[in-house]
């Protein structure tokens, strides 16, 4: 039963004097041969079996729990592209300003007036698919999908991804 | 009995995150942790829900082993330990709740043993609940958790020389008690 082989003689050795270490070396290799010639009962199958069904379910659960913290860690960037996107839209009126200010030195600025336009148009596109990620992780937290499906993570990386490559290229 | 180099990945696997490596452990220690309750507590519906317990703080608590450096037996044992002490803590507290209570509530108390439990306790079971109940722990963390008395006495805090002595002394009398017993 035991593997704990130490050298037993050596050890006693440092506490006890000469002629008493054998002796109690011998006392406990006898103590313990007694307590091996009792067997204890067996744990029963089906416990084993219950052990094993909780450790499955909370296994399952601390995955759940993992999927979820990374889809808010996502979510934490999302928040930070819509910040970036709306100081990005105020910052384009500014131009127009200082469009209408330069004109009087006579240099054109039409392509201002486009740029405007196009940013609406991205911004509306960027807040849309934000909506639809928003609402992939409310069903993820109802449960309405299942937790170990790998493609959740997968569909929502690459949308974060998607969306930051369309908004860092304006 | 697993390798040690075996033990290591099981337990990494484990750290993974693993169900089939975790069933495994189970396999591995369940018999030896059950044997090391049910001659702490003579009662197998405790040892049973200690077992239980034990392994499922094992799976939240993997992650703190550090397969580098120290012996995985003694880390179990260690919650084991624990766990026990625990359980007789709160077995204290029922016994004091229900002291003013009425005799017919005692007997319905979780620490009274079971038919099943009187049948099939042995000798060793009745010699050994004559000696206190730290000896006993140290006796079984020797015996089943088969730590050295080094590693015992690093996990109670305790210098090996009265770990040692401890031991010494308890099975001697264990010894004496069972040749009585048997006069």
């Amino acid at each position: 039963m035991t593997e704990n082989r130490e050298n037993l003689d050596e050890l006693l050795s440092r506490f006890f004097d000469e002629g008493k270490t054998h002796e109690a070396a011998e006392e406990i290799r006898a103590g313990e041969k007694l307590l091996a010639s009792f067997s204890a009962p067996v744990c029963d199958q089906a416990v084993i079996n219950n052990i094993k069904a909780k450790i499955r379910l909370q296994l399952k659960a601390r995955k759940r729990r993992q999927l979820v913290r990374s889809v808010f860690d996502r979510v934490a960037v999302a928040a930070v592209i819509i910040v970036l996107a709306i100081a990005g839209v105020r910052f384009f009126p500014a131009s127009e300003n200082r469009q209408t200010t330069t004109s009087k030195s006579g240099v054109d600025f039409n392509w201002d007036d486009q740029s405007v336009g196009n940013g609406y148009e991205q911004f509306a596109a960027l807040t849309d698919q934000i909506e639809e990620i928003e609402s992939s992780i409310l069903a993820i937290r109802l449960g309405e999908y299942e937790a170990g499906s790998s493609m959740i993570l997968t569909d929502l990386e690459a949308e974060m991804s998607e969306i930051n490559g369309d908004f860092w290229k304006g | 009995m697993e390798s040690q180099r075996d033990l290591k990945e099981i337990i990494a696997a484990c750290q993974a995150g693993s169900n089939d490596a975790f069933s495994l452990l189970v396999d591995i220690y369940a018999s030896r942790c059950y044997s090391y309750f049910y001659r702490l507590t003579g009662n197998f519906a405790q040892s049973n829900d200690l077992l239980s317990t034990l392994f499922l703080k094992l799976v939240e608590k993997i992650g703190t082993f550090r397969l580098t450096s120290g012996s995985f037996e003694k880390w179990l044992f260690t919650i084991a330990s624990n766990i026990f002490r625990d359980h007789l803590r709160r077995q204290y507290r029922q016994k004091k709740l229900l002291a003013d209570k009425a005799e017919e509530l005692e007997i319905q108390t979780a620490t009274t043993p079971s038919k099943a439990d009187i049948e099939t306790i042995d000798e060793l079971q009745v010699q050994m609940a004559k000696l206190d109940a730290e000896t006993v722990e140290l006796l079984m963390l020797r015996f089943y958790g088969g730590l050295t008395f080094r590693q015992i006495a690093e996990m109670r805090s305790e210098p090996v020389g009265t770990v040692l002595s401890k031991v010494h002394r308890g099975l001697k009398r264990l010894r004496e008690l069972m040749e009585r017993g048997n006069d």
